[in-house]
Formats: structure tokens, sequence, C-alpha cells
């Protein structure tokens, strides 16, 4: 088990190696620099422009730039310098993982907790009205585009009555201490990115879960625990176990999407997360921040898949002692 | 052997009534990508500068209780007594009917005849204009901009959905044909690229496109950057069919009578991969429009002058225009009908083609 | 010890009514070993099934009596059922591997059959368990106890199956082809465990097999089956000696013996029919090398030619033909 970690964390070094390769390269490829902005601007002079691109080290020829970055990473942990915020990537990072990760995280547990009794009960009582309408809404689910479907909430809340749409909080409470009615302000904000977030993640997980279900109780060992006289209850949970363990894999593999999902849902429904960072420097070709943040996600996606490989380790005794 | 596929497979295909509606709608909606000059009653740029923001317009159909058939009233400018500013108000005394091959402003139809001829419109003396949908901002009909629309969002998907799987089979039949360090090398490479999340990768990836490059050029780059994230799931999948094809007999009698590699694939292992490349092509297409959609959202998409569904919700991104202005939100509805069409589709094709669930979408 | 009268299985399919089990009526008698033999798709399965009310009953039509210790079990409620399942009757399939739970260990298995059906603590549960498999001549059973069940070869494994079915001390064993899927020297061992433990335990077996080879092993009593029916009911010695049903008698024939050697291999022509289409009249008709006028037409009764054997042919009309 032990060597099985340990195997798996020393191939993710060269993956490491090569995902901030590909960040550096899909940056490079962009056409243009951080002062390309400054080009068509007449009140900014072809010498200023030049200056600006020797002080941030971008006449530098490409291998060396990358060598710079990646020996920062290493020996300092220093992911580079923001051009647009003129500060280190690093604290940017830092200051927007919080709420990222917080979001991500509560969408991944909300959606399972609703996902996967769905998936069960639909698999026990397939072709149901109940699990016919499921199915339709998880098709609705993966069909819709999660800005389409921020846009609609904010429009059913502002038709509502409500104030503050978008954002986390509304403004008496930005930058205010904690306090209990803060956290129910949060809480109010929070349903909206959820839903978009988990909406379409939802849908997806609990049709693998029916089909894991379904996939379970036609298999033979089921008679043979019914042959041994188990109450149904029982062979329910023996079921529901096997079925269980190929969805860990698939929430290690799920990670990278939540991500992406937060990003869009931030940048539409403005939330002070990496997403709307993340796009402001794209545009401004902030690349640092760029490649820092791609690499970034990169790196948590993978270790998200090496948890899910060790979880499944842990509840697959077959996987364990292969 | 293949027939009988097929021949089952059809009627796995039928039992799902919900695909057979899929595919139809899905056929109006490819007729009217193709006609599309021709059903939108106005050109998408054309601008109506005293009709900024309407709402859909009303149609009618009775007038003063007399059936006249669909008809709109015409509008006149009146001074608000009370703020002094202008308004428009409903003038009854203006009848304009909704006729069929209307005649309306004059566009070239696939760029080849003039004619100004549409579907329907309620002619060029009227002075209102029949928005079904609404207007926009500058006073675009938001029908005519969506049904132009639909050929980037209902086109892109598919072409970024053929070219991944074409690449993805290549590369997997590749990887997989020839095996060792070509195969070792190409399955990392997918591994690493596949823990990158999709979006923020499209993103950076649509940045790469020039800004200066022209409108049809930037849609062909985007449709490469569609697939280039796409290509991977289909590769995986080829070649693990083309591991297990190559053992097959017939393989190695083929080799034995001296035919060359290159052939043995196209003539061998490709036929037997048809049904599958058909079922993860379906299955990735949603996956695509959803993409394109996004990018375009965001701006970084399709530009001016072309539109997609989801450059067209871009303009509605605003708290005000949500509020007061919502049917310009309906090209969302296209999007998510189309995708949800796809799906029904997809999923009965893999029923039919696939029920052991052996591939994965792209 | 149970009476089986007129029993009827059939399940409705899109290629029409499969008449799986098509009115067969036998007794299995205390402490005998009676063997159900026939090829894939006669029913003999269903049958069993049947028997255990593993059959769910819509969709499939079942009809006839099922009369043990003097209730008709077909009048049970589902519950009362599973009371008997494991306790009166046990099972073990043709599987090994696929009649036990992946994921738990088999000392767990066996511990959870026994506590449902009798009021015993774990660790009373654990150590009949462990004496059970050293009855069945598991070696270092104490240690094994704690295994997977992929941990153990096949013919382990069903020697663990016998040791968990009969651990719960039923008073009828139906065994489901055991053997078949096991190597032939593990195929010999396990069939003297059986002989054994049966000639201890003095339980009823009911045997299914389709190798003859095994039947003559290990049964008293044989019954025949052919596309649903029971065509054939004779002792051991009495059927291998004198098969009276043609279909038997091609069954005989066609096995590997020395006498063919340099010949071409009887075998009995045609296939056999599919479940939803059976020939009119009686059903073997169209292959049996003896058939009559009145065959195609109508099918035949059980006819008892000779006192214990009972043949359902129109040969034996007017008793036996010798």
């Amino acid at each position: 088990m032990i060597s099985f970690i340990i195997r798996r964390i020393l191939i993710m070094i060269p993956m490491m190696f090569l995902i901030s390769l590909i960040c550096y390269m899909v940056i490079e490829l962009q056409p243009g620099d951080f002062a390309s902005q400054y080009l068509e601007n007449p009140r900014v002079s072809p010498e200023q422009i030049r200056y600006i691109r020797e002080t941030y080290g971008l006449d530098q020829p490409p291998i060396v730039r990358y060598g710079m970055w990646i020996k920062g990473i290493l020996t300092e942990f220093d992911f580079g310098y923001s051009f647009s915020h003129k500060r280190p990537v690093a604290d940017l990072i830092w200051e927007r993982m919080g709420w990222t990760v917080m979001i991500a995280l509560t969408t991944i547990v909300i959606s399972w907790l609703i996902a996967l009794p769905v998936g069960i009960y639909s698999a026990l009582k397939p072709y149901s009205p109940a699990d016919y309408a499921f199915t339709t809404v998880g098709f609705l689910g993966i069909s819709f585009p999660e800005f389409f479907l921020a846009l609609i909430l904010m429009f059913i809340a502002l038709q509502s009555g409500a104030t503050s749409v978008g954002g986390l909080f509304s403004s008496p409470f930005i930058g205010a201490p904690w306090s209990w009615a803060k956290f129910v302000d949060l809480l109010q904000h929070l349903w909206m990115p959820l839903i978009v977030i988990g909406f379409s993640g939802w849908a997806g997980l609990m049709r693998v879960m029916r089909g894991n279900m379904l996939d379970m109780l036609g298999s033979p060992f089921v008679n043979s625990l019914r042959a041994r006289g188990l109450p149904e209850k029982r062979v329910r949970a023996h079921v529901i176990k096997n079925a269980l363990n190929p969805m860990v894999s698939i929430a290690g593999m799920e990670l990278p999407n939540i991500f992406s999902g937060t990003v869009i849902a931030s940048i539409v429904l403005n939330l002070p997360t990496m997403g709307p960072f993340f796009y402001d420097s794209l545009r401004s070709q902030d690349q640092y921040l760029v490649m820092s943040f791609l690499m970034f996600i990169a790196i948590i996606a993978q270790i998200g898949n090496l948890l899910a490989d060790i979880a499944l380790a842990l509840l697959d005794p077959r996987i364990r002692m292969s | 052997m293949a027939t009988q596929t097929t021949l089952r497979a059809k009627k796995a295909f039928f039992k799902h009534k919900l695909a057979f509606i899929g595919l139809i709608i899905l056929g109006l909606l490819y007729l009217m990508v193709i006609f599309a000059d021709f059903i939108a009653p106005y050109n998408y740029t054309a601008t109506h500068r005293d009709f900024l923001n309407v709402p859909p317009t009303q149609i009618h159909w009775f007038h003063e209780g007399t059936f006249m058939g669909p008809f709109i009233y015409g509008v006149k400018r009146v001074r608000d007594p009370v703020t002094f500013g202008w308004k428009q108000e409903v003038d009854p005394s203006k009848i304009y009917p909704i006729r069929l091959f209307a005649k309306g402003q004059t566009y070239k139809f696939w760029g080849l005849w003039e004619t100004d001829i549409h579907l329907f419109g309620v002619g060029p003396d009227a002075t209102a204009p029949l928005f079904l949908f609404g207007g926009d901002r500058l006073g675009r009909d938001v029908f005519s901009r969506t049904v132009i629309g639909s050929r980037v969002s209902m086109t892109a998907g598919l072409l970024g959905t053929f070219i991944a799987v074409f690449l993805g089979a290549i590369i997997g039949s590749v990887s997989g044909y020839f095996g060792g360090w070509i195969d070792v090398g190409i399955q990392r490479f997918i591994e690493v690229l596949r823990s990158f999340p999709r979006i923020p990768l499209w993103l950076a990836l649509a940045m790469i496109l020039p800004p200066q490059w022209p409108s049809t050029s930037v849609y062909f780059g985007i449709v490469i950057v569609l697939s280039f994230i796409g290509w991977m799931g289909v590769a995986r999948v080829i070649r693990g069919m083309v591991l297990s094809l190559r053992e097959k007999e017939y393989v190695l009698a083929a080799k034995v009578t001296g035919q060359s590699d290159m052939k043995i694939i196209v003539k061998h292992l490709v036929p037997n991969t048809a049904t599958y490349l058909v079922v993860v092509s379906t299955l990735s297409i949603p996956g695509m429009i959803l993409g394109e959609s996004a990018i375009s959202f965001l701006g970084l998409g399709i530009k001016e002058p072309m539109t997609s569904w989801g450059l067209l919700l871009s303009q509605a991104q605003s708290l005000t225009v949500i509020q007061n202005y919502p049917w310009q939100m309906i090209p969302g509805i296209f999007i998510v009908v189309a995708v949800m069409c796809f799906n029904f589709v997809g999923d009965a094709l893999r029923d039919a083609f696939d029920p052991y669930r052996t591939v994965e979408k792209v | 010890m149970i009476q089986v009268n007129h029993l009827k299985t059939w399940f409705k399919t899109d290629e029409g009514m499969v008449k799986a089990v098509d009115d067969i009526s036998f007794t299995l008698n205390q402490t005998e070993v009676l063997a159900l033999v026939g090829e894939s798709g006669c029913g003999k399965s269903v049958t069993v099934l049947t028997l255990m009310g593993l059959v769910k009953s819509p969709p499939a039509k079942i009809e006839g009596e099922i009369l043990y210790k003097g209730r008709n079990l077909r009048c049970l409620s589902k519950e009362e059922y599973r009371h008997m399942r494991g306790k009166e009757f046990g099972m073990i399939f043709q599987e090994p591997m696929s009649s036990f739970d992946p994921l738990y260990t088999i000392g767990d298995q066996m511990i959870e059959a026994l506590r449902v059906h009798y009021p015993v603590s774990e660790s009373e549960a654990k150590k009949q368990s462990i004496e059970m498999l050293q009855k069945v001549g598991i070696p270092e059973a104490k240690r094994r106890i704690e295994e997977y069940p992929h941990q153990m070869s096949g013919g382990m494994l069903q020697r663990v199956m016998i040791a968990l079915t009969l651990s719960l001390e039923p008073k009828i064993l139906i065994a489901d082809e055991p053997s078949t899927a096991l190597d032939v020297t593990i195929q010999a061992q396990v069939l003297s465990l059986m002989k054994k433990l049966q000639k201890e335990t003095g339980t009823s077996i009911l045997f299914i097999t389709h190798d003859l080879g095994v039947v003559a092993e290990v049964a008293d009593r044989i019954h025949v089956m052919y596309a649903g029916w029971i065509v054939e009911k004779a002792t051991v010695f009495d059927l291998f000696k004198r098969p009276l049903h043609p279909y038997t008698q091609g069954l005989l024939k066609s096995r590997v013996q020395r006498e063919y050697k340099g010949k071409t291999l009887p075998f009995i022509s045609g296939y056999v029919p599919r479940a939803y289409e059976f020939p009119e009249g009686c059903r073997f008709h169209p292959r049996c090398p003896k058939v009559m006028e009145i065959c195609p037409k109508t099918a035949p009764p059980a006819f008892e030619p000779l006192s214990g054997r009972e043949v359902k042919c129109w040969l034996y009309e007017k008793g036996d033909i010798q």
C-alpha cells in the first residue's frame, strides 16, 4: 500500500514538469505579451514599451524565461510576478484560493449528497415515474450551459425582488468581521453558485450511479446473497457498496471539471475566486499569473486523482492486493 | 455481421421516442442553418434606431372583433405629457398583416444569388418592426440574430467533433498498433493534458488566436481549439480497441500475406471501430457546442460580424438587461434544446450500438 | 420431502412466451440425491430458482404447487419465503467467484449468513464458521477466514460456498452445476466431499448437471429434462442400464466410449429448440429417431411402463415395449 502511494507520487514529479512546460508553451504561443496591450495606446511611447519589456524580462528568449520561472518555483516558491497587479503571483493566488476551494468542495459535497441517493433510488425503481422525472432533470442538467443557468437564476432572483444578486456578500458585509448575520448573508448568496456549478455535475453523477447500481443488481452474486436468505435490506447494502466503488475514481476525475465550472460561474456571478482573476489576467496577458493558475489547477487535479486512487485501494481489496 | 448489428441497432434506437423527437428537432434546426437568411425576417446587422430594447412584438389575430389572420399594429411617436420625452404608442389605425414570402431586405442566399424574399415578414413599408423575440440594445431583431447565429453554433460543434474524432482515431490507432515507446509517450501526454480543466485550457488556447484575424479565420481557429481537447478521449478508446484487434487472427493473416501496416490499419481496423466512432461522436457534440458557447460568451470566441448563440448571450449579461430586457436571453434556450436533442440521440445510439457502455465520451 | 405438482414458469419476451418450465411434477425424498439432467436451455436452472422463490413473479408467470412440510410454498409471503431460504433450502451455484461479494471477507459473509438465521454472537458464529471450513477441507482455516474471495482458487472457493451453505443446516441442498466450472481433478474432490457430507448430515440433495459422468457418481435417482419438460424418471442404475426415452438413449449413446474408437461419434441430429419456439406436440419429435404419426400432433402424457419409472413418450402408451 505504501509502495503504491510512493510509486504514484514519484510518477507525479515528471508529470508536473510536463504540466509546467505545457502551461508555459500555451502562454508563449499567444501573440504578443503583457506590453502589447499598450501598443494601441497613444499615451504610451515606444520607449516606454521597450522599458516595460526590459524590466519584466520579456525580451529574453523563451527558454531562459522558462528556466528562471521554474527555478523560482523550486527554490523559493516564487511563482513569478503579476504585471497588472504589481504583486507576486503567489500572494494573489493564495488570497483567492480559499474561496475557490471552499466553493468547489461545498459544491462537490452537496451534489454528491443529492446525486447518490437519487441514483440509488432510480436504480431500485427503474422506469417508475420518479425515475423518468429524475432522468429528464438529469438530461437538462448536462445540457444547460453554466453561464446560461447563472443568467436565468439571476433573472429569477431579480424578479422575486432580491436586491443583492451576484458576489458572495451584500455590500454592507464585504470586509466586515464575521458574524452570524454575515454567515446568513453568505448562505443567501451561496445557493446560486452552488446550483450553477453543481447542476451539471449532479446530473452526470446521478446517471452514473444509477447505471452502476443497475449493473450490480444484475450481477450474479446478488442471487447468491438472496439464496442465503439475507433480508432485502442487506442485499441492497451489499449492492450499494459495490456500486459506490467506481464512483470514487470518478470523483477524482471530476475535480478538474468542478474547477472549470467554478471559473465560468465566478466570472458571471462575480465571485471572489480565481475565476474572474484568471479571465482578466488572460486578457491582459499577465503571463505568470495565467501560467501559475493553470499549473495549480492541473496539479490539484493530479492530487485529486491520487487521493481518489488511494481511496479506491482502501475500499476495494482486489486493488489493494494487486 | 455488420447488417445484423445495424438491424438490431435500428430497432433499439426507435424504441427511444425521445431520441426520435430529438432527431426531428435537430433536423428542423439544421434546416434553419441552411435557410437562415430566408427564415430571418431581417438581416442580423440591420438596426432600427427607434426600437432599441423593445419587447417581443405582439401578434394579434382579431381587430375589433373581426378575424384578420396574424398582424401587428403600427407604432407612432407621441410626446409623453409628463417627461416631455418621446414615447412609443401602439397605433391601431395602422395594420400590417404578417405575410408568408414577404419582401424584406435584400440578401444573398449562400452568397450565390440575390433575393429579397423572406419566409415571413410585414413588408418594407411597415412603421413597426416584427420582432418575434424583441430587440437588442442596437435595435436589432433578436429572432433574426438567433436564426443566423444557429449557423455558427450548430456547425462549430460538429466540425470540432469530427476533427477531434478523426485526430483521435489516427493517434489512437498509431499508439495502439505500434506500441512500445510511441504508445507510452502518447499515453503519458494524454494523461497530463487530461488533468487540465477544460474551460481554462480552452480559454487560454483561444487567446492564441491573434486579435487581428478576420471573423471566419477565428471561426476555424475556435473549431481547432475545441477539437484540441476532444481528441484525447477518442484516442484512448481507439487505442484500446486497436490493441485487442491487433492480436486477432485476421490481422496476423494479413501480415503474413505481406500487407503493409497502413493498409492493415485502414482496411481491417477502421471498419470494426466504425460503430464506436459513431457513438463517441454523437456523445461528444454536446460538449463541443457548450464549449463554443462558453468561449464566445466570455468574448474569447466568435467575433463580430459573425454571431453565435453564446455571443448573443454575452450581450445579455448585465443585471440591467436581465431585469429589464429578459427576452435577450432567448438564444440560451436554443443552446439548451440543441444540446438536449444531441444528448437524447446520442444516448439512444449508445444503447443501440454499445449497451455495455464500453465507450466514454470525449 | 418436497413435492412439486404441475409447476409452470413462463416468461413473456419480445420473441414470444418462453415456457422455461412447462408443467413438471416430481418428488424429492429424504436423504436422497436426485439429479436433474439436461442440456443448456432445458429449464433445469429455472426450476430450482423457482423452488427457491428467486424468480420475480410478475413479470414471470408461475403456476402449480410446491409442497414442503405440508405447506404450499407458493402461498408463502415474501418474508416467510426468505426465512426458509438458507435455513430450509440451501443453494450452491456454478461459479464460485461470482457467488460472493468481492468486497467482504469470506469470514464476514459466513458470519453474516449465520447470524441472519440463528441467534448467535459474532465470536460464536466465527468459531462455527472456522469449524465448517475445516470440515470441508480448507487448510489453515483460522487464517483463511480473513481472506477475500479473489484470493482463493476456484476449487477452494467452491468448498467455502459449500461450507457456508451447510453451516446454515438446511434440510435440502440444491446444487446448480457445482463442479462444472472447475478443473476435472478438483471436480472429483468437490463431488466426493459432497457425498461425504451428505452421508454425515442426511441432507437431501437436488443436483443439477448436464454431465452424465457426474450423475453416475453422486445420484440415486435421475430426472431427465428437455425443453421445459421432464421426459424420463428412473433410478441411476435403471437409467444407465436401460434408458427408455429416445432423448436419453441419444444422450447416453453420444458419450465418448472405447467402442467408438475409430468410428464417428453418434449424436442427436438437430438442435435444441429455442425456448420461444418449441415444436408442436412432442417437443422432441423433430429430432427423434423413433418418431410416430401421433408425435407432432399431441404432446404425450407421462406414462409409467414399469414401476418406479416414468416416460413422457408415446412409445410407451401401452406399457413397456419389450
